[in-house]
C-alpha cells in the first residue's frame, strides 16, 4: 500500500519524503482512470481489452512499487488470456475492493 | 556534441514519465517527455535526441509504429524500449523490439541506476559510431580531393606537339592511385618518359607519387643525366629523403626523337612494348635486364649494364603500362597473359590511332571478360610526330574559343574553296556540339578534346577523340539513314535535346557533306570520325 509505494520509491529515485505525494497522487490518477476503464466495461469487457488494460498497469504499478495492486492485475490478465469471465469478474472485484483501500489511505 | 545527453521519453501513462524524470533529475541529462506518439514525432523533428525512450503500448500510435516512423528518416538513433511485457517472456515482443539493430528494451522498475547505466553505455556507442563516421566521410573526402590533385599532376591524357603524340588511361583503384608517369622534354628533342608504380593505394601512395614527380622535373635540369644514375639518385630519394616505407616498380627511358634511339631501365616494372605497323609487337627489358624495385636498399645501384639501348623506327609506336593492367581479372579469377596483351596491340595496328589506343587496349579486355580491376591501371602510348606525315592534328581545352581557331587551321589545308568550307562546316559542328554538349553537364564535359585531318585510304577523314558524356552524332530521329550510324543508338533519347544546340541543322550540314560518320566509346574515350565525300577532280 501507500507505505510500500513510499519505500519503494525513496529506494529508486532517492526521493525525500515531501516529494512521495506528488508520486502517489500520479499513481492514484492512473488507478483511477484504470478503474474507470474497468467499471465502463464492467463484466462485458472483451479479453484483448482487459489485456490491455493490465499491461498499463503492469507498467505504473511496477514503477511505483505497487505490487500488491501488480499482483491482481497479473491475475486479471491471467484470466482474460484464458477467457475465463468468472475469474475476471472476481479480480475485477478485488482490484475495486483495493482502489478503495488505497483511496483512503490518500 | 556536448556531454549532456538529450532524451525524449514517451509514454501515455503520466506516472510513468514522473519516474523516468525522477531517474534522470540532476546533471547530465536533458528529459523531453511526450504521452502520444504524434506530439513525439513533432519534437523528434524540432529537436536533436541523443536517445528514445518509448513504451510499446499507447493508444493511437504504438511504441513499434513510432520506432517504423522515426526509422524511415533515421536508421541509427537509439530506442529503449521500456516495458513490463518482457516478463511474460513473450517472443514474439521480444523479437519486434531487437530485430532493430538500435533498439534495446528494459523492463519499466529497472531502477535508477540501470535506466542511467544503460542510457549512457548505448549513447556513448552511439555518438562513438557517429564520430566514426564523420571521420570516415573526412577521410573519403579528403581520399577524393588527394585523387583530383593526382590527376592535375600528371601529365595531360592527351599530348600532341611537334615532337610527340601522346595518350594515356589512368584509372585509380580507390580515388587515389599509386601509379604515375611523366613524359619531360628535356631540350634537343630528347624527352624523359618515366612509368611507376608505388606499392598500396592509400594517401602515401599519392603523396609518394606528388613527391617522385616533382624530383623527376627538378633532375631533368641537367640535361647530360644517364637513365641508370637518374635510377640510382631516385632510388637513394626514395629510401633516405623521403624514408619510405613503400616501394617502387619503375621504367625510365631517355627517347631521342632526333636520332631515334631509346636507352631505358627498369626496376622491376613490365617492359616497354615497341609496336610497328607490319611488325611483331616486342617487349624490350622484360625479364632479361633490369634491377630490383626502387626503394628497397638505399645503397642499391642500378648499373649501365642492365640499361637497355636500341635503335627504333619512325612509325614505332611506344605502349607503357603498370602491374594493374596484367592484373585485371575475369570472372573467374584469372588474369590475363602478356601475349594476350600482345596480339590485342597488334589487331589494333591494322587500323593505328595512338590516341585511342589505350582506350582501346581497356575496351577490348573488358570484352574479353578481364574487367575486375584489382589494382590502379595505366596504360600510355606514344609515337613519333613525324611518322604521321600529312596529318594536321591538335589537341585543344574543351572551350568555345578555341573552335574557330581550329576551323580555320584546319580548312586552310586546301585550295579547294569548296572542301575547305565543308571542312570548316564539319569541324564547328563538332567542336561545337561537344562543348555545348558537355558544358550542359560539368561532369560529363570534356577537358581535352584531339582533332585531327589526313587523308586516308584516298579519303580526307577528321577524326576527333575526347572523353565528355556519349553523345549521338546521328543527332535526330533519322538514325535509320544508311549513311549515318552509331554504336551508341541506345542513349539516343537522353541526349537529343541537346544535340547540335549551337545550329540545329548540324545533322543536314553533316550528311551532305560526309560519306559517312563514325562514332564509337571506348573506356570513356568518345571517337568520332567524319569521311568526306570524295571531290569530283572537275567539279
Amino acid at each position: 500500500m501507500k507505505a510500500d509505494i513510499s519505500a519503494h520509491l525513496k529506494e529508486l529515485l532517492e526521493l525525500e519524503d515531501e516529494e512521495i505525494q506528488e508520486f502517489y497522487d500520479a499513481f492514484i490518477k492512473e488507478f483511477n482512470k484504470s478503474c474507470e476503464e474497468l467499471q465502463e466495461d464492467g463484466v462485458d469487457a472483451d479479453f484483448q481489452k482487459l489485456r490491455i488494460i493490465t499491461h498499463t498497469m503492469f507498467g505504473y504499478c511496477e514503477n511505483m512499487g505497487a505490487m500488491d495492486l501488480f499482483a491482481l492485475a497479473k491475475e486479471l490478465n491471467a484470466a482474460a488470456k484464458a477467457a475465463d469471465t468468472p475469474a475476471c469478474r472476481e479480480s475485477i472485484q478485488k482490484i475495486f475492493q483495493m482502489h478503495e483501500a488505497y483511496l483512503a489511505e490518500g | 556534441m556536448s556531454d549532456v545527453i538529450k532524451v525524449l521519453a514517451v509514454d501515455d501513462v503520466e506516472a510513468n514519465l514522473m519516474i523516468i524524470r525522477g531517474c534522470l533529475k540532476g546533471d547530465g541529462f536533458e528529459l523531453v517527455t511526450c504521452t502520444n506518439a504524434v506530439d513525439a514525432l513533432q519534437k523528434f523533428k524540432e529537436q536533436y535526441f541523443d536517445i528514445l525512450l518509448l513504451d510499446v503500448i499507447m493508444p493511437g500510435i504504438d511504441g513499434f509504429e513510432l520506432r517504423k516512423l522515426i526509422r524511415a528518416t533515421d536508421p541509427d538513433r537509439p530506442i529503449i524500449f521500456l516495458t513490463s511485457m518482457v516478463e511474460d517472456k513473450n517472443m514474439t515482443m521480444l523479437n519486434q523490439i531487437t530485430w532493430d539493430a538500435n533498439t534495446y528494451y528494459l523492463n519499466k522498475a529497472v531502477g535508477k541506476k540501470t535506466l542511467i547505466q544503460k542510457i549512457t553505455e548505448v549513447v556513448t556507442t552511439y555518438r562513438r559510431k557517429l564520430m566514426e563516421h564523420k571521420y570516415s566521410d573526412q577521410l573519403e573526402e579528403e581520399r577524393v580531393l588527394a585523387g583530383d590533385i593526382q590527376k592535375v599532376l600528371l601529365p595531360n591524357w592527351c599530348i600532341c606537339n611537334d615532337e610527340l603524340l601522346f595518350s594515356s588511361i589512368y584509372v585509380p583503384y580507390m580515388h587515389v592511385s599509386g601509379d604515375l608517369y611523366e613524359i619531360i622534354p628535356f631540350g634537343d628533342s630528347k624527352y624523359l618518359f618515366f612509368i611507376g608504380d608505388i606499392s598500396g593505394h592509400g594517401l602515401s601512395a599519392a603523396l609518394y607519387m606528388a613527391a617522385v614527380q616533382s624530383w623527376l622535373k627538378m633532375t631533368l635540369r641537367d640535361n647530360d643525366i644517364k637513365i641508370h644514375d637518374l635510377m640510382s639518385s631516385l632510388n637513394r630519394y626514395f629510401c633516405e629523403d623521403l624514408r619510405s616505407k613503400n616501394y617502387m616498380t619503375a621504367l625510365a627511358a631517355i627517347i631521342d626523337f632526333k636520332n631515334n634511339h631509346i636507352s631505358l631501365h627498369s626496376a622491376g616494372h613490365p617492359g616497354l612494348i615497341f609496336a610497328s605497323p607490319g611488325k611483331k609487337t616486342v617487349t624490350v627489358s622484360d625479364t632479361k635486364k633490369g634491377s630490383m624495385p626502387l626503394g628497397w636498399m638505399a645503397d642499391a645501384q642500378y648499373p649501365e649494364s642492365e640499361n637497355v639501348d636500341c635503335d627504333f623506327e619512325d612509325d614505332t609506336i611506344f605502349v607503357a603500362l603498370t602491374d594493374g593492367v596484367l592484373d585485371m581479372t575475369n570472372e573467374d579469377g584469372q588474369t590475363m597473359d602478356e601475349e594476350d596483351l600482345h596480339s590485342i596491340i597488334q589487331f589494333q595496328l591494322e587500323n593505328p590511332n595512338v590516341v585511342a589506343l589505350p582506350y582501346r587496349i581497356r575496351g577490348i579486355m573488358a570484352k574479353m571478360g578481364f574487367d575486375k580491376a584489382p589494382d590502379d591501371f595505366t596504360i600510355v602510348a606514344f609515337q613519333k610526330r613525324s611518322a604521321r606525315k600529312g596529318i594536321l592534328e591538335r589537341v585543344i581545352p574543351a572551350r568555345l574559343p578555341e573552335v574557330d581557331k581550329i576551323a580555320q587551321e584546319f580548312s586552310a589545308i586546301t585550295d579547294d574553296l569548296r572542301q575547305s568550307t565543308e571542312i570548316d562546316l564539319c569541324v564547328r559542328e563538332y567542336l561545337n556540339n561537344i562543348i555545348v554538349h558537355g558544358s550542359h553537364d560539368k561532369k560529363k564535359a570534356p577537358d581535352l578534346i584531339y582533332i585531327g585531318i589526313g587523308e586516308e585510304k584516298g579519303d580526307l577523314v577528321l577524326q576527333g577523340a575526347e572523353r565528355g558524356g556519349k553523345w549521338d552524332i546521328t543527332g535526330s530521329r533519322e538514325t535509320n539513314d544508311p549513311q549515318l550510324f552509331t554504336p551508341e543508338a541506345g542513349e539516343k533519347k537522353e541526349e537529343e535535346e541537346n544535340l547540335f544546340a549551337t545550329s540545329g541543322r548540324g545533322i543536314q550540314i553533316i550528311k551532305a557533306i560526309t560519306q559517312y560518320v563514325s562514332y564509337e566509346t571506348n573506356s570513356g574515350l568518345n571517337e568520332t570520325k567524319f569521311v568526306f565525300n570524295r571531290r569530283n577532280p572537275e567539279s
